[in-house]
This record gives structure tokens, sequence and C-alpha cells, in this order.
């Protein structure tokens, strides 16, 4: 059942381009990176339960280096591969001060050091141009952007389904129930964090490059920006975050919430967009996906699969 | 089981459908539309929020007179805008301007606030081949790469300022200059611009410092202003809290110089600041005339309910709707190839000025001083009615 | 030598301006463990009325941030009754999510609303004192007055919690909960009242804050962001640490800045990120 269902979805969006609609194209372009952005949160917010508000630092760094790399006459897809390695290695040199951290100190250490290379991009404007803004070789050309980041999301979702299905995944669930009794068990508990912080740097410095790529101009406050350091969070725990297909769901409702109140209303649409997501935060706990008829829904089509 | 496929198809239908685009052809052109995006949120709406119903109410005395003829049609149409909020963000901009391309009844697309938004949105004109007239966006990032499918309406930002230097140049009194810069893309143009004539024009920059736009604590930059002592000191920042910020605390230093040159001045500063303010000099893209269009203007100011001193960039929005009229009128068609060629190739006067554009797509529209004497904006321009208007603190 | 000591005072009084907001976001988390991302918005909103009722009447802006004092109760104290209280009983971790969420969303909304009723333009009161001057130092007043008052609040506040019923069962409610209820106090009660006290402080720097600058709808996240990087320099909950925070902060700010302005800013959340290296519950967090 939940094969059916996924591979009509699939298929839907593998034609879609044919249809030739460009601004659904672009809407669903920008769907997949949030989807994206809320998933490999995920990876981490949900199953260690660290809840990680830098995690738009990888994205950030993965869009300057691929921008700088490419500007310099690298090829494409080694650029995305740098982007991708140089947020994969930030995340590494920051894991092991950022883990001795708890709670809240660690999510508002991880959001300090957002901050912190917005204004490190601002200022070593010899390398990244500062507030002048990177710009980058045109791309504009829309199928192979909507091809790549659909499979982008694909290949987030396919890798936290094998997590939740792993021995890694358990460990990462026992890290976030009970992190001193895991560790008195033998869990390699800072590995563990690691690795999970590593893997969901890797997607977000993958997407920060195809961002780059896509927008061709980017400057410190678009990609290190506060809301956009929040939202994809609030998308994660808006959908039900722990749960793989939570955060899509979270980024699909909100951003067509959104997509529908933006070209409705010219006014008011961000206070109607902040009183769906307080009124899901208040009578929703846990996200829509633990609601009890989608939940129900989901389990009987065999779409949730919690860890 | 079956069931329930269905209803979770029919539900991603609706979704799709709700957003959908409206694929409804329009067979005879019964209205020229304008797409446009405008920052109705996000951190540019204080400074063009407003602007909105600006353009409807130049759309309403445009159609009052009838509208905007077209020869091809040989009749008047009237005029309408289609605006979306881009929320301040490129990539909304160009989402909406990608809906709108879809869209045929749409002739004209209006350029968003700010280069680095037009810079998403030009790709899209470029790419549909859609005439774009842009508007508040004068960055050189934006004009390296050619696009026939865009043009300006501004001078560079380089040259935003030139007009400040001849007064100080005639009247004479103040010779040292201090600039205070808030670190964006414009505002380092418009002062890199400004410094180098002034050196040209024989005065001495002693002291300039570019500053991040979140800045608070001013203290640190006024101790080593004191120690300059220039005549002048001028503050050029997009965001107004800067402004406020920066001379609130000069206020709080004692520091009196001659003459204050704020870039981007608009009420609510003016507000913040009280007696203060006063015999600050700024800039603004209105001067007193008594052309046509500065009567327009004025009338859909009026209907807007706010002054040009109030939302300085008011004038440009004012000079871009003239010219997308004047290269509608020119070419005579609604043919967007040739109203793009119209549109880089006409040469008219817009308030009594000449309005064309350079080569590389950047239009003819400067700023001119103003000053805040009584509480109001007074503007000061021509020359010699600048000299004899102006005054030092 | 001079400079020194002008960068030195600026960066203090910067502090005290700095501390003065972060107090109430402390006093806060301290009690309901909450990351309470609207308290930009009671801040922006303390401004606004400022700013709405001196354009109105013109009187003297502290004594309007002095009537308005029971209207941010009030506020929010209603906003822990009917948005904080419902999640209060939900396990840890659901409890942390949500109320970001409903924080997140709060802030948005009460910003896009005022935004849209008072309009987006920056605010500002004009209201200024003569600064104090002894040579080429300078010393400003109302900057003086807002460290005098952070430090009169901290301790007030601190023999408040230690000698008087409602901030007893207060710091109860913080250390122990269920321990808290056992003796029979009413923590929802506290929580609410606390939500209140921590909104009315805002309301104060927001008054502080329209006079010494300008305040605009859309500032709220920016300005929550940084003060709860304080709080967690000095430490989540922790009074003293809020403004130690502040003034370490404002002080890294101002002497960097004399040399380069852009660093200034880069080094305060350098000093943040460091001193959470060292010390994992900030400087006073228990």
């Amino acid at each position: 059942m939940n094969r059916i269902i996924l591979g009509i979805v699939l298929l839907f969006l593998l034609i879609f381009p044919v249809f030739n609609l460009p601004y659904l194209n672009t809407f669903l372009i920008i769907l997949f990176m949030y989807i994206l952005l809320a998933e490999s949160y995920d990876i981490l917010g949900g199953y260690t339960g660290y809840i990680n508000m830098g995690h738009i630092a990888f994205f950030g760094i993965g869009a300057y280096t691929f921008g700088l790399l490419w500007n310099t006459g690298l090829s494409l897809y080694l650029s995305f591969l740098a982007g991708t390695l140089a947020a994969v290695v930030f995340a590494i040199l920051i894991s092991f001060p950022l883990f001795r951290l708890q709670g809240a100190y660690f999510s508002l250490a991880a959001f300090a050091l957002v901050k912190l290379m917005e204004h490190l991009t601002l200022n070593l404007s010899s390398i990244t141009h500062g507030s002048d803004g990177l710009k980058v070789l045109e791309g504009n050309r829309m199928i192979p952007m909507y091809y790549l980041s659909l499979l982008l999301v694909v290949a987030v979702v396919v890798v936290s389904f094998l997590i939740t299905r792993s021995r890694f995944g358990l460990a990462m669930a026992s890290v976030r129930e009970e992190e001193e009794i895991a560790f008195d068990f033998g869990v390699p508990v800072q590995r563990i964090k690691t690795t999970a912080m590593v893997i969901s740097a890797s997607f977000a410095g993958l997407m920060g490059s195809f961002y780059t790529w896509y927008t061709i101009f980017i400057n410190p406050s678009m990609v290190f920006g506060t809301e956009m350091a929040l939202m994809p969070i609030a998308m994660a725990m808006l959908g039900g975050s722990g749960v793989i297909i939570g955060p899509v769901i979270g980024a699909v409702f909100l951003l067509i919430v959104e997509e529908t109140l933006w070209t409705r209303f010219a006014y008011l649409h961000t206070a109607a967009y902040g009183l769906v997501i307080l009124l899901v935060g208040l009578f929703m706990p846990g996200g829509l996906v633990r609601l009890r008829p989608v939940r129900r829904f989901l389990i009987r089509v065999g779409l949730f699969k919690e860890l | 089981m079956k069931r329930k496929m269905s209803v979770f198809c029919l539900v991603f239908l609706m979704a799709v459908a709700i957003i959908g685009p409206d694929l409804t052809w329009a067979e005879d052109p019964k209205e020229i539309k304008i797409g446009a995006t405008i920052a109705l949120s996000g951190r540019f709406k204080g400074i063009v929020g407003t602007f909105k119903t600006l353009g409807n109410e130049w759309a309403g005395l445009i159609n009052e007179r009838g509208g905007i003829y077209v020869k091809e049609y040989g009749k008047k149409l009237p005029i309408k805008f289609e605006i979306y909020d881009d929320a301040s963000k490129p990539e909304n901009a160009r989402k909406y301007y990608e809906k709108m391309a879809t869209d045929p009844s749409i002739s004209f697309f209006m350029g968003p606030f700010s280069s680095f938004i037009s810079n998403a949105a030009t790709t899209v004109a470029g790419k549909h081949k859609i005439p774009m007239q842009m508007v508040c966006a004068n960055d050189a990032v934006l004009f390296e790469k050619p696009n026939y499918w865009r043009v300006g309406v501004l001078v560079p930002a380089e040259d935003e300022w030139e007009r400040l230097v001849p007064i100080y140049k005639k009247k004479g009194g103040v010779k040292t200059f201090a600039t205070i810069t808030m670190d964006t893309l414009h505002n380092k143009g418009a002062i890199k611009g400004f410094e180098e004539d002034l050196k040209k024009n024989g005065f001495e920059v002693v002291y300039s410092v570019v500053a991040p736009p979140p800045t608070k604590n001013f203290a640190p930059m006024i101790i080593k202003l004191r120690k300059a002592k220039p005549d002048v000191v001028c503050i050029e920042a997009l965001s107004p809290a800067f402004t406020i910020g920066f001379l609130k605390q000069m206020r709080e230093a004692g520091y009196k110089p001659k003459e204050i040159i704020v870039g981007h001045v608009t009420k609510h500063v003016i507000d913040a600041l009280g007696p203060y303010a006063e015999n600050i000099t700024g800039l603004a893209y209105y001067y007193d005339g008594d052309t046509q269009d500065h009567k327009d203007f004025l009338e859909i100011l009026r209907r807007s309910g706010f002054t040009w001193g109030e939302y300085m960039e008011s004038g440009i929005r004012f000079w871009a709707y003239t010219r997308i009229k004047q290269a509608i009128e020119k070419a005579g068609t609604l043919d967007r190839k040739k109203i793009m060629d119209t549109l880089w190739n006409m040469k008219t006067k817009i308030m009594g000025l000449d309005s064309f554009v350079t080569p590389e797509g950047y239009g003819a529209l400067g700023a001119w001083p103003c000053q805040v004497q009584g509480g109001k904006f007074v503007s000061i321009w021509p020359l010699d009615k600048a000299v004899k208007l102006h005054n030092y603190r | 030598m001079e400079i020194a000591i002008q960068l030195v005072i600026a960066g203090i009084l910067q502090g005290g301006l700095y501390a003065l907001a972060a107090f109430g976001l402390s006093l806060i988390f301290g009690v309901s463990n909450v990351l309470n991302l609207a308290h930009g918005e009671f801040l922006m909103l303390g401004g606004l009325f400022c700013f709405l009722i001196f354009s109105a009447t013109g009187l003297n802006p502290f004594l309007i941030g002095l009537m308005i004092l029971p209207f941010a109760f009030f506020l929010g104290y209603i906003f822990d009754r009917f948005l904080m209280r419902p999640l209060a009983g939900k396990k840890e971790h659901i409890r942390l999510m949500s109320s970001i969420l409903v924080t997140l969303g709060a802030a948005l909304c009460i910003g896009d609303v005022t935004s849209f009723l008072a309009g987006a333009e920056e605010k500002g009161v004009d209201y200024s004192m003569p600064s104090f001057f002894w040579g080429d130092l300078y010393i400003s007043y109302l900057r003086l007055l807002a460290m005098v008052m952070i430090a009169g609040l901290t301790v007030g506040i601190h023999y408040y919690l230690k000698k008087t019923y409602t901030g007893r069962a207060l710091r109860a409610t913080t250390q122990n909960i269920r321990g808290a209820m056992l003796v029979g106090v009413d923590t929802s009660r506290i929580r609410s009242v606390t939500f209140g006290i921590g909104s009315m402080l805002a309301s104060i720097a927001g008054v502080f804050y329209v006079v010494l600058l300008s305040i605009s709808p859309d500032m709220g996240l920016t300005v929550t962001i940084k003060y709860l990087c304080i709080i967690v320099l000095g430490g989540l909950g922790s009074l003293i640490g809020s403004l130690v925070g502040g003034v370490i902060l404002g002080l890294t700010e101002s002497i960097v800045s004399y040399y380069n302005p852009h660093w200034g800013q880069t080094a305060a959340f350098l000093i943040l990120v460091l001193i959470l290296l060292i010390r994992p519950k900030g400087l006073f967090g228990k």
C-alpha cells in the first residue's frame, strides 16, 4: 500500500515538468528545498533529541563554498561535492565542543554559531565579497534543477528510512530517551551524535550548494537569516519530529498554507501564517502526523515509521 | 483501501488546484496589466510597503483620463497592476514573476525593490522575454551581465549624491567630511562615488567607516569622529534604525557638526529626532517644478496620503510609471519585443528633464537635495535656489 | 587613556541596556523552562505604546512607561494563561518543541498585526537629556538611568525572591515543580505571574529602546535571539548572569568596534561560543 502511494506521488513528480508550469515548478523547487532542510534537521533533532537551531549554518557554508569554488571555474559536480564536504568538515569540527552542551544551551549555542557565521561572511569580504553578495554564473535551467532537488529529497527520505531500520537508528533513539543510561550500556554516545550531525550536515550543505545555483546570487543575510534558520525547524516540529514522513508533511503543509495566503491576501498573511504555527503547536503537540485520525490513516497505509 | 487511496489523490490534486495558476486566456486585451512584486512584508516593508497604494492611485489617475492610447487597437486601454508580496526575499520574487510570466494578459513587469531581489526578477524577465522596467535598483552587480529585457530608471548608485557637492563648492564654509555607511551593497556604492566626487573638488574626507547593519552601539565610532572634527557628517544607511541610532548617539556625545547629510531621510527619522532634525540635508527623488508631471505626481501622492519627503523613493516609482506609459504610447502596440525596443531607445522628458537609458541599462534619474526646515522637507534645487535656501546647522 | 575609559563606559552602559531586556527572558526561562521567542515582541509592544501615547500627548516617555506597566503585566499573564499553560503537562521533549512553535507563531503573528495596524516604519521617540561632560569624557544620563534601573531590579528581585511568599514559591517552582505542588504552591499561577513580570520588564526595556534607539514591528525575533544569547552566556535562569552577560557583551562590542566596527559584532558571538565551551552551563548556570 505505502509503495503504491509513494510510487504514484513519485511518478507524478517525475513527469511533472512535462506540463510546463514554470510557476509550480519554482514552487516545487522551493518546497523540495524546505522538505530537505526539515528532514535533514530531523535526523539530528528528531532522532537524537538535540534541537539543533544552527542547522542552517551547514546550509550557508555549503552555499558559500559552492559559489566561491564554482566561480573559480571548478566543474559543477566538484563544486557540489566541495559544498557538501565543507559542511561535513564544519559539522565534525563543531560537534566535539557543541555536544558537551545540553538542552537549550546546545540549541542556542548552535544558533549563535549561525550568527557568528553570518558576521564572518560579512567581515571576510576579501574572500566572500561581504555584503556585496556572491554572484555566480547563471544556472537558470529549470528542468535539471527540478530533478536534482527531487533527487535530493528522495535521497534524504531514503536515508532517514534506512536509519530508522538500523542499529544506528536505535542507538540514536536511546540517546534521545536516556543518554546517560545508553552510555552506561556501552552505546558510543559521542560517535552516534557526531555521525548523526554529519549526515544531517551533508544534506544541508548539498542543498546550500543547490540554493546558490538556483538563486544565482546570495548574501549573508539570505543564507544565515533568522527566519531562514527557524522555518525548517518549525516545519519539522509542526509535521511531527521523529517520524520520517513528519517533516515532509510539515513542510508541504506550511508552504501550501504560505502560498495560499501570500497569493490571496496582500496584508496580514504573515499573521495568519504565524497563527497556524501557533495553533498547531498548541493543539497538536507532537505535530500533525501524531494527530489521531492522521496517525491512524498513516499507520494503515504503512507510512508511519517512528523511531 | 481503494477509497482511501482515491481520497489521498483527491486531497493532493486539490492542493495543486488551490495553488495552481488560473489558466484563462484573454483573447482581446481589455486592459494593460502590469505585474510586479513589492515588499509588503519583511525587512523592506517600512521603505516600500506603501507603494502598492501609490501604483494603484497612479493607475486610477490614468484611467480617469481614459487610460493609455494604444494605436494597434485604436483606442485607450485602462491600466491595472497585479502585485504580489515578495516578503523581501529573492526566491519569492522569482516565484511570483514566474507565476506572472505564465499569464499572457500581463504585458509588462515592474521591478521589485533593491538590487539583489531585482537580480532574481530580471532572470525571469530575460528567460520569458517580458519587458521589465526596474525601479529601485542601480547597483553595478545588476548591470555586469547584459540582459536585453530589463532597463533601469536610476543613474548608477555611485552618482546618486552628485548634486550635493556643487552646493558646498559654491557656498563655501565647509572643508572636511566624514562618512558613516551601513554595510550594504547600495550604501557602499553611493558613498564611494560621493567620496571620489569630494576629493575631485578639493574637499577632504577625514573619517570614513562602514558598519554592519545591526550595529546598536555607535559610541566607538563617535569617539573617533570627535577626534577627526569634520565639518560635515554624512550618514548613508538603507535602514532608518541605523540612522536614528547614530544621530541620537551623536547628540548624546554632544558633537555638533556644521552640517549633517542623511542619505535616506524619511519622515520617521525626523519624528524620532524632533527639533534635532532641523536643517538636516537629505536627498529625494523629487524637486519642485510646475510641469504637468509634477502636478500628476503631487496628485497621486495626495490620494495615497503621504508626501514625497516621507517616502523619498516615491519619485522613482513615478518616473518608472511614466516611462511605461510613454513607451506604450510610443510603441503603439502591446507587442513585447516592440515595447522593449522602445524602452531602450526612447528619449523623453519627465518632470521637464531628459529621460533615457544608457547602453548598460542605467536610467537618468538621480536624487535631488532637500532639507528639513520647520519640520518639513523643502526641495532645494536648482543650484542657485539651493545656495540661497540651504542652511548650515 | 581617555579613549579607553570612554569605551569602557559606553560598553558598560550599552550592556546595561542589553541586560535590562534580557532580564525578563531569564526570569521566564528560570521558572517555566520555556524559550520564549515572543519576548522581543513584548519589548516592541512596550516601545510602540510608549511611542503612540507620546505622539498623542507629549508626556514624558518614562511616565508613559510606568503607566503601561499594568497592561504589560496583564498581557504577559494572559499570554501564559492561554498559550503556555496548556502545554505545561506534556512530556519534556514535546513541551520544548510545542513551546518553540507556539512562541514562534505568536511572534510572527504579533509582529505582523502590529505592522498592519501601526505601520511598518521605524519609530523613535524624541526625548533626550543632556549628557554629563567631564573633559573629553561623556556619560549619557539616560543610559546611566537604564544601568541604575537594571542594577536596582537585580537586587530588588533577588530580595523579592528571598523574602516574600510569592518569591519563595517562585523559587520553589524553579527548583522542584512537584515538590512545590505538594506543599500547596499554585505553580500554574506562579508561572503566569512570572510571565507577567517578564513582560513588564520587557516593556520597560522597550521604553528605553524607543527613546535611545528606535523600534519597528519586525525587530522582535532579531532582538529575542540576541537576548537569548545573553542569558545563555550568563547561565539560563540566573538573574545576575543576565546582568553580567549583558555587560560582557556590551564591553566586547564597544572595545572591538573601536578598532573595527565589523569585528565588534563578531567578537560578541565569538565570546559567547568560547565561554560556553569553557563553562557548558554559562557563567552562573547551575
